[in-house]
């Protein structure tokens, strides 16, 4: 069948996100250095951008505390050099993450992410997620700060 | 007999072109068919961003009567984006209302745009000055700014449903807030 090319180039990108998604859930982070140029950059919320190497340990610190962490890929969208994933993501909360040790927790939160493709390698990403709903199902809630003493 | 020869070869030979310029002329138009879709695909696209993009533009403005004229009336708002009951539009104009009184100068800064389908995926950040009461808290003055990304579906000129995923916790910390160990109930 003829497309126009971008159809292939963006089905290829489309791919490679998901694949970059399932690699987590394999816990085979050696391939995202396969799937991401070496330059690669994340935009996580408001955190400064993230190098390739402090995502993987990032993920890794996540899988480590919840060694059941799935993504569940609700929708993947391309166009052009950029393709789109939304996923819902499941774990249990059995380790220690970001200081709170396990609670045996389950938990359900949301993530979406934006990729930019250069070469069929995915530069540069930026995430959102609901980190609120995360440490609310951990057992956390928003409260004012307390004062410095 | 030799003419009756050549005759067979003539006539095989203009059923072979004849062939030939029929599928070539074929896989011409199934091409041409092929492009066109793109095209139009392409301009349904270039139309539903035109749209979200309004959208936005009218928000940022309080125009309020957005989500009689571009929401569709069995919309649904999924915030977070798995929320599998969504706000109605009535009811999304009324979080957009609370929003603007704790923060009247709030806007939407639309960072990118992606259309495939009809759907629309938005990165943006918002942000804007804590000068009203906001979720029990008040104001502050505070700036606060944070980033999300929107899913639009967009049917006939109206949007059916958004989902969003959005940095809540980054704007409740900006405004003095922090994660603590639910404490227990104390009768």
């Amino acid at each position: 069948m003829k497309e126009y090319p971008q159809a292939a180039v963006e089905a290829q990108n489309a791919a490679t996100l998901r694949q970059f998604l399932e690699e987590s859930d394999k816990r085979n982070l050696d391939a995202w250095r396969e799937l991401c140029a070496s330059d690669y950059q994340l935009h996580f919320a408001g955190n400064p951008p993230m190098s390739l190497e402090e995502h993987i340990q990032a993920n890794k610190a996540g899988t480590d505390a919840f060694p059941d962490f799935r993504h569940t890929i609700e929708d993947i969208v391309a166009q052009g050099d950029r393709a789109v994933f939304r996923a819902t993501l499941n774990g249990t909360h059995q380790g220690t993450y970001m200081g709170m040790p396990g609670t045996g927790r389950a938990f359900r939160y949301t993530a979406m992410g934006m990729a930019h493709f250069r070469d069929g390698k995915i530069a540069e990403m930026w995430m959102e997620a609901d980190f609120l709903g995360l440490f609310q199902q951990l057992g956390m809630e928003l409260k004012p700060k307390a004062p410095a003493k | 007999m030799k003419r009756g020869v050549e005759r067979y070869w003539v006539s095989a030979l203009v059923c072979v072109v004849l062939l030939l310029c029929f599928s070539l002329a074929c896989q011409d138009k199934a091409a041409m068919a092929e492009l066109e879709k793109f095209r139009a695909q392409a301009a349904v696209e270039q139309q539903n961003v035109a749209l979200v993009t309004k959208v936005f533009d009218e928000l940022n403005k309080k125009n309020t009567e957005v989500y009689q004229e571009l929401y569709a009336p069995d919309y649904g708002w999924h915030f977070p984006s798995n929320n599998p009951k969504g706000l109605t539009r009535e009811e999304e104009e009324g979080f957009s209302k609370m929003l603007w009184a704790g923060f009247p100068d709030m806007r939407y800064d639309l960072k990118e745009m992606v259309a495939r389908g009809d759907k629309v995926m938005v990165r943006f950040i918002t942000g804007g000055t804590h000068s009203g009461e906001y979720q029990g808290l008040p104001p502050t003055g505070k700036k606060v700014e944070a980033s999300g990304m929107w899913i639009g579906q967009v049917i006939d000129g109206k949007i059916v449903n958004a989902k969003e995923d959005f940095d809540v916790l980054g704007w409740m910390q900006q405004l003095g807030m922090e994660l603590r160990p639910k404490e227990a109930k104390k009768k």
